[in-house]
């Protein structure tokens, strides 16, 4: 192994160093380690070493270079492209890259983040211990389609998968994270249009589709837009309801305290008398009916009908010969 | 013997050597083991590393182009001093990957931090940008994590041990309580925000949801000292909890998806017999009556009457004042 790595530091070294692309000879000739090897063998530990910077992430660059019988292929690392521009980091800064180091636990993403650190800490930035240890945040990414999407974002290349029984080509523009849940925001070529998709309902492994060019993507302003179709509807009425003190603290808080209504002065047990801005019906009859006594539907009638339907299926579902039932 | 191949063995030492070398240009009589530590790597193999680093250099092989390490001053004294290697020193710049997934931990940080640290992170943010894969949009991570100033004020209440009364919109229970809480630490799971600590007034320890304090009042009290924190997390104790089994019609299939589900099987008429772990009966109570319909409880005539209980209580509210 040892010979190995000194060949491969040399090979880095080398191009590193190099003012002008090497010719294949001029690597031979100049790193260590291909000294003794016969024309076929050269050849092939160049291209594994070459495959090898590449894994690890050098940008290994070819080009014509002028050797001394015309032109031929040659290599070099040019150090602008190798090297961790300067960062600057204060150290208030310094100390929250420490905090990153946890944040994508478990995930796949895990050791890109600690590689990331390391070169870091290998440029001579002191990442001070976390002094902040009262912030804790991880990222979920339990859905199986993360990595894959994660891959093709990041690289701008469609994927093909499976989502409610239909095979898409899709390009993800833009990954959303809500409520611990990963969305993907692109184009969908199948349907030609653009589509969000929630990453766990997606049925199968994602496959990246060869070949691609990277796709382009729309302007930052358009695709927040599309990300606003994930935000709650904007309310369109408002409901009068009655709510015990500390009652129903979703609805109370969205709401505003109204005047009395005629109704009031039978409601007894200190209710008060909040307007609560709803987007749909349907969500307002569900946290409506949760809340059992501590919410009444005063207004609009219909809304407070349906809350009554509700609790009467409820109320009956314990009957003996109850519908609930399900013997 | 390590059990790597010997060939992705030499890459992964190639790897370190271009991290080791820089860093210990940059600290120019650093000490074996706190190298070690700082890369996470055992101090043997670090000696190794640097005997490989003695061995290599710029093309012609002479002393003056090979890498200069005092490979006794380490033996014998264990500090390192690494020259002659200014082509190597700097780091390998980040890949895409690696200044991404640094990028987006970083925006899960700002997300739950204190709101006087985000023109820090938004510095760090831009500067890191700076060196990142260019013109991507970034994800938009949106974590549950309630105001920056709820937030501001339970770090300060954490950092000097400051007990607080939380105005809590408790979602099980459906009410708001007020805790006296001795505050412990903030995190993240499944990109909620909790607060984790001992609540004074139940005397035990506990989670809340920082979307749900709707105020953190300061009650001049110093916090008490509580032992560690156990190891399980509500997850756990969720894990643990009864099930409870309910068909659930199309309409409310929804619930699979937003609260932790033990099993679920899908049924001939579309329905799904779901097996969901239920640590408190007052939200279970809460989900079947906002539910109403579009579930039925299996074989748990507690709970199927706990609920009706509930809704015949509301009604007789509504019949007392007239609106049925």
């Amino acid at each position: 192994m040892a010979r190995k790595s000194e060949r491969l530091m040399n090979l880095v070294i080398c191009l590193l160093a190099a003012t002008r692309y090497l010719t294949r000879d001029d690597i031979r000739r100049s790193v260590e380690g291909y000294a003794g090897l016969t024309d076929q063998a050269f050849e092939r530990a160049f291209e594994r070493d070459k495959e090898e910077l590449r894994a690890l992430g050098l940008p290994l660059e070819m080009g014509r270079a002028d050797a001394w019988d015309g032109e031929t292929d040659g290599y070099r690392i040019r150090r602008q492209d190798y090297e961790l521009p300067p960062l600057d980091l204060t150290p208030a800064e310094a100390t929250l890259v420490g905090l990153a180091t946890r944040v994508w636990q478990g995930a796949a993403l895990d050791s890109a983040t600690g590689r990331a650190i390391a070169k870091l800490k290998a440029a001579g930035i002191p990442l001070a211990a976390d002094r902040l240890v009262a912030v804790a945040p991880t990222l979920p990414t339990r859905e199986p389609a993360f990595g894959p999407l994660w891959e093709a974002w990041l690289t701008r290349a469609p994927v093909r998968f499976s989502y409610h029984g239909k095979e898409r080509v899709f390009e993800p523009w833009r990954l959303i994270l809500r409520h611990g849940r990963w969305y993907a925001v692109g184009r969908d070529r199948t349907a030609g249009e653009v589509r969000l998709f929630k990453l766990s309902r997606i049925e199968d492994t994602p496959a990246l589709v060869p070949g691609e060019p990277p796709f382009a993507t729309v302007s930052a302003a358009e695709l927040a837009g599309h990300v606003r179709r994930l935000d709650a509807p904007e309310p369109v009425a408002e409901a009068l309801l009655a709510i015990k003190p500390d009652g129903a603290p979703a609805l109370r808080r969205r709401g505003r305290r109204a005047e009395a209504d005629t109704a009031l002065d039978r409601l007894g047990d200190g209710y008060e008398v909040y307007s609560v801005p709803y987007a749909r019906d349907d969500d307002l009859v569900a946290e409506a009916a949760a809340a059992g006594s501590d919410v009444l539907v005063l207004e609009p009638p219909g809304l407070r009908a349906a809350v009554i339907d509700r609790l009467r299926w409820v109320a009956a579902a314990a009957a003996p010969a109850g519908k609930g039932g399900l013997a | 013997m390590s059990p790597v191949p010997a060939k992705a063995a030499a890459a992964e030492q190639v790897g370190r050597l271009l991290l080791l070398i820089p860093y210990l240009q940059a600290h120019p009589g650093a000490r074996l083991a706190d190298v070690a530590r700082e890369f996470g790597l055992p101090p043997d193999q670090v000696r190794r590393d640097l005997s490989v680093a003695f061995l290599c250099g710029l093309p012609g092989g002479l002393p003056g182009d090979l890498i200069d390490v005092d490979l006794d001053l380490v033996d014998d004294e264990g500090v390192i001093y690494l020259t002659n290697a200014a082509v190597l020193a700097r780091p390998v710049t980040l890949t895409p990957d690696e200044a991404m997934g640094l990028i987006v931990a970083l925006q899960a940080v700002r997300e739950v931090a204190a709101g006087s640290l985000h023109p820090v992170i938004d510095s760090l943010l831009a500067k890191l940008a700076a060196v990142g894969p260019g013109a991507l949009e970034t994800p938009a991570l949106s974590v549950a994590a309630g105001a920056p100033a709820t937030r501001d004020r339970l770090l300060r209440a954490i950092s000097q041990a400051e007990r607080v009364e939380l105005v809590y919109d408790g979602l099980a229970r459906g009410k708001t309580s007020r805790p006296l809480v001795d505050p412990v630490r903030l995190f993240v799971a499944d990109g909620v925000a909790y607060l984790s600590g001992w609540s004074v007034t139940r005397q035990g320890w506990r989670t809340y949801r920082l979307d749900r304090i709707a105020d953190v009042r300061a009650t001049g009290e110093v916090a008490a000292a509580h032992g560690p924190e156990p190891a399980h997390t509500w997850l756990d104790t969720l894990a643990q909890a009864p099930p409870v089994r309910l068909i659930v019609h199309p309409g409310a299939q929804w619930i699979t998806e937003y609260y932790p589900v033990a099993g679920q099987v899908r049924l001939p008429n579309g329905d799904l017999d779901v097996t969901l772990p239920v640590a408190d009966p007052a939200w279970l109570r809460w989900l079947l009556l906002r539910l109403g319909p579009g579930v039925a409880v299996v074989g748990a005539p507690a709970v199927t009457a706990d609920a009706a209980h509930a809704a015949q209580a509301a009604l007789a509210a509504y019949a007392y004042a007239g609106l049925e």
